[in-house]
């Protein structure tokens, strides 16, 4: 079974192309990824014929219309609220905050986050990243609170910083690729999660994560630096805390948080239940 | 024998303390030189050592110091060196635009580049990010250039 996930900058068709690669032999399936801007929707199915494709809304043009009538394939259409088409999705997959726009009659699957599991699985602990407090600045704006939160910990705790934004901060150390994200990540005693998307690997890496806005009940939110302080020092000098800490944590990751949940889910709603079924299985096996 | 590797020699503090220590290592038995693109004519200080155009440093055998992160790059190919140190002058590598982790840590992680710190204080943050300095070397003083000089 041909599966083609277009190369667009969406974390989440990354996500699923990487977990269908990891099962891929297990299943019969060939997951392809699709440069849409080498080459044209027609001509990448006269080539692969796919049977399941992933679309996002912005393709659904005449070319799109054409290639509904002469192949027979499911798409999983990737958008934030309903639209014409010539041919309806198997599912929608769409953002938390836009699941209201779509009725009953078509299966929606949320984008949520989880760990990222076959980007950060075979991260090992690296003296030369080491730290006791990691941040990552990966989701956008430094905002002044952040900012202050920052100037705190680098200046109490031995920190470092990495991520795409730039922060003015002798400890940011630049923009990282995923090997060394999940190295660094590994190598830290306690990872600071501004956006409540870094904490899900960090869970799974066994590191314990406290977050800044809220991403399950498990984990540690803080709202202010005294709030901060404490937690960190617990989790520093309380080995029995730190423990339990942790083992929520993962439970929690493996209790339906990864990226192969979600990507489980997404072809459960296509009927395609034996993808559904190896997804779950392979990262039971992966359960330590 | 010293050789010092710049990019431009101009009218900034890191180049100022440099050239007024060279100047003074010139005048005791140290040998030294330095290899650097451009000087520039306004520049305040009289230059009294030997000056090389920069790429000579890939034939130079002695102490290589680069007080440049950008330039330091270079010293990854320049194997002929006896040995070489990165002077971290001024902590800038956050201000690097486009900043990525592996650049830094080619250089600042390479077991046969140690690295020079300014002060104690720069000393205690470079071991915390990357590794202990080999020597702590306050604005360029050209006593502790002897020092690497001796001991290297």
């Amino acid at each position: 079974m041909r599966i083609i996930i277009p190369n667009l900058a969406i974390p989440t068709l990354h996500n699923v192309a990487r977990c269908l690669e990891s099962i891929k032999n297990n299943c019969g399936i060939e997951p392809l990824l699709w440069d849409c801007t080498q080459k044209s929707l027609i001509d990448m199915f006269d080539e692969t014929h796919p049977d399941i494709i992933f679309l996002h809304s912005s393709q659904l043009d005449a070319a799109f219309s054409l290639v509904s009538q002469e192949f027979n394939f499911k798409y999983i259409l990737i958008a934030d609220q309903p639209m014409p088409v010539p041919k309806n999705p198997a599912a929608v997959l769409t953002s938390p905050s836009s699941t209201k726009n779509w009725k009953d009659n078509i299966p929606v699957v949320v984008a949520t986050d989880g760990s990222r599991i076959a980007e950060i699985h075979s991260a090992s602990y690296d003296s030369t990243m080491a730290s006791d407090i990691l941040i990552q600045t990966n989701g956008g704006q430094i905002t002044n609170d952040m900012f202050n939160y920052i100037s705190f910990l680098t200046s109490s705790y031995h920190t470092k910083v990495i991520g795409e934004t730039p922060v003015a901060f002798h400890q940011y150390l630049g923009k990282v690729n995923i090997f060394e994200r999940a190295t660094f990540i590994k190598s830290t005693r306690i990872l600071i999660d501004f956006y409540g998307t870094e904490c899900w690997d960090a869970a799974y890496l066994k590191v314990p994560a406290i977050c800044r806005k809220k991403a399950a009940d498990n984990f540690w939110e803080f709202n202010n630096i005294k709030e901060l302080e404490v937690r960190i020092d617990a989790l520093l000098h309380n080995e029995q805390k730190r423990s339990k800490y942790i083992e929520e944590c993962y439970e929690t990751v493996y209790n339906g948080n990864t990226q192969y949940h979600v990507a489980a889910n997404l072809f459960q709603c296509i009927n395609e239940n034996n993808i559904a079924q190896t997804l779950h299985s392979f990262v039971k096996e992966l359960q330590v | 024998m010293i050789g010092i590797l710049k990019g431009n020699v101009g009218n900034k503090d890191r180049d100022f303390f440099a050239m007024y220590n060279l100047n003074k290592l010139s005048k005791t038995d140290t040998p030294c030189c330095l290899f650097c693109d451009y000087i520039d004519p306004n520049f305040v200080l009289p230059v009294d050592i030997n000056i090389l155009q920069r790429n000579h440093i890939f034939n130079f055998d002695g102490i290589t110091i680069t007080d440049d992160l950008m330039i330091s790059q270079d010293f990854l190919y320049a194997t002929y060196n006896h040995k070489r140190f990165l002077y971290l002058y001024h902590l800038e590598w956050p201000y690097i635009n486009g900043l990525h982790f592996s650049h830094l840590k080619k250089v600042l992680f390479n077991d046969s580049i140690d690295l020079i710190a300014r002060s104690e204080t720069h000393a205690t943050l470079i071991e915390q990010l990357f590794k202990k300095p080999k020597y702590i070397m306050p604005e360029w003083d050209y006593n502790i250039l002897r020092e690497i000089d001796n001991n290297e």
